[in-house]
């Protein structure tokens, strides 16, 4: 299967002397679900920003669709389809939960209309449908910050759902939640792999859920990956080698 | 000698010399502090018969400095807007905070003046001061509340695509909302007490009233308007902190 997003030899550093990441290359298929483990400080957030085209890589190439997002109007098409969802959620707590799924809609929508908060009718009813879906209807005029964690998880993954996604990247999105719910969101993203073809790179550290849901497990260590390995085929004492290797290195 | 010697001497000799240049070792100056005590005596008792005239008087100064807080405030905004590092570009965003600062330096009681000389007496003067004075104020407020907004919901809202207009309606002003809301409070309870100041110089109000009072020598009225002028600015700060405590905090 070709791939949409990939990564290819990208180096990124933030001074010009210490490398976050080093030789990255990775190739993101539609409907495949990718997990990214390692450290605080390995590159996973950094990875994200540059996939998403928030950063951009200082030295290889990010492709969307085989095509570099050098070039700005791949880079554009590019970065209204990737969904991000920052480690804090990045939802807006003083708006209502419908706002907030709309702001997805945003590119798509004439600038006077959307500042006037005028959305064409289609987009109200697509938004209503993703908050059907995420368990969110009843909450849908309510501001974000009366609502629980998981609960503004599930708006952070509605507004990424109304952009029309093929990627959604998600930045340590299960650290903060527990267990149960941990295992709602995944399900949820297991659900948008398959049946509507998203694909998604979750960055974590929960090991537990990778052989459950992950077609891909990453280990990113000191900005290179250090095991990539088929989901299903990886073992919890796998992962747990390559962290206790990473913690033992760093801790040299 | 040691330096720190040095500063004591040289910050108490500048002290005296202060002293002197404004008439403190003047005796002929120093004596009229006798003056307190008739001045005290004529306000005494306070005279009831003003009373009318003290409370048009304090609901002109509210009134102003209501219309000049959200003119301001909606003058403000528009000035922060064009000063934010997030929304506008740097030569731009330079111009404007520039703009602001200048506007800052001057005293709401010497934009009271200016607009005395253009607009003539009166609280229309007083509203235009107030309003310059609280666009300076609260832009410079308003532009590092825009600025300090959490960089994830920016980042989040930009990865949708949404353009600085776009931004700036849909995660900006949402987020800093309580915060304009509560100096707005605040910088009304402020100009009730600055509407006072300006009407000193002509601009209409309680000032205005005050001044006309000690310049006809009748002190007993003063003190009526002294008395409920401040029976009312602590009432207004009374609410004003109620209101941003229990729902801006």
């Amino acid at each position: 299967m070709s791939s949409i997003l990939e990564a290819r030899n990208v180096w990124f550093t933030y001074d010009s002397r210490n490398y976050t990441l080093k030789d990255i290359s990775l190739s993101i298929e539609a409907g495949k679900m990718y997990m990214v483990f390692g450290r605080s400080g390995a590159g996973k957030t950094t990875l994200l920003k540059i996939l998403k085209g928030i950063l951009k890589p200082s030295r290889g190439v990010v492709l969307f669709n085989g095509r570099p997002t050098t070039s700005i109007d791949t880079a554009k098409r590019a970065y209204s389809v990737i969904g991000y969802i920052p480690q804090g959620f990045g939802i807006v707590s003083n708006i209502s939960v419908l706002d907030n799924v709309l702001v997805g809609a945003l590119s798509r929508v004439p600038l006077l209309h959307s500042i006037l908060g005028q959305f064409p009718k289609e987009e109200r009813d697509r938004a209503e449908e993703i908050l059907e879906i995420m368990g969110l209807a009843q909450f849908k005029y309510q501001k974000v910050s009366q609502l629980s964690g998981g609960q503004r998880q599930r708006v952070a993954i509605a507004r990424a759902l109304m952009q029309k996604p093929q990627i959604i990247l998600a930045d340590e999105f299960v650290s903060q939640l527990d267990p149960v719910t941990a295992i709602e969101v995944l399900d949820v993203f297991r659900r948008l792999a398959d049946e509507r073809g998203i694909a998604t790179v979750i960055t974590s550290h929960d090991i537990h859920l990778a052989s459950r849901y992950a077609d891909k497990v990453l280990v990113l260590r000191d900005g290179e990956f250090k095991l990539c390995r088929d989901g299903r085929s990886v073992s919890e004492s796998d992962l747990i080698a390559a962290m206790r290797e990473t913690f033992l290195e760093s801790s040299r | 000698m040691k330096a720190r010697a040095k500063w004591r001497i040289a910050i108490l000799v500048l002290f005296f010399f202060s002293l002197w240049q404004t008439g403190f070792f003047d005796p002929s100056r120093v004596a009229k502090i006798q003056n307190i005590g008739p001045f005290l005596a004529g306000m005494l008792p306070p005279d009831p018969t003003i009373l009318p005239q003290v409370l048009s008087a304090i609901y002109e100064t509210v009134v102003m400095a209501f219309a000049g807080t959200l003119m301001g405030g909606a003058l403000g905004l528009i000035l922060a807007v064009f000063s934010s590092r997030l929304l506008a570009p740097l030569p731009i965003m330079a111009l404007f905070r520039t703009i602001l600062a200048l506007i800052r330096t001057i005293p709401a009681i010497l934009w009271a003046l200016i607009f005395v000389v253009i607009a003539g007496f009166g609280p229309f003067a007083g509203v235009l001061a107030i309003t310059f004075y609280t666009t300076g104020y609260l832009g410079k407020l308003f532009y590092e509340a825009f600025d300090s907004v959490s960089s994830e919901v920016l980042e989040a809202v930009r990865g949708v695509g949404a353009s600085r207009l776009q931004q700036l309606r849909f995660a900006i002003l949402p987020e800093s909302a309580n915060y304009i809301l509560s100096q707005l409070l605040f910088i009304f309870e402020y100009n009730v007490r600055a509407s006072t100041i300006v009407g000193l110089v002509g601009a209409g109000g309680v000032g205005y009233l005050i001044l006309a009072l000690v310049q006809s020598l009748k002190y007993s009225g003063l003190l009526t308007a002294i008395l409920i002028l401040l029976a009312f600015v602590l009432a207004i700060d009374f609410i004003s902190t109620k209101i941003r405590g229990r729902y801006f905090t």
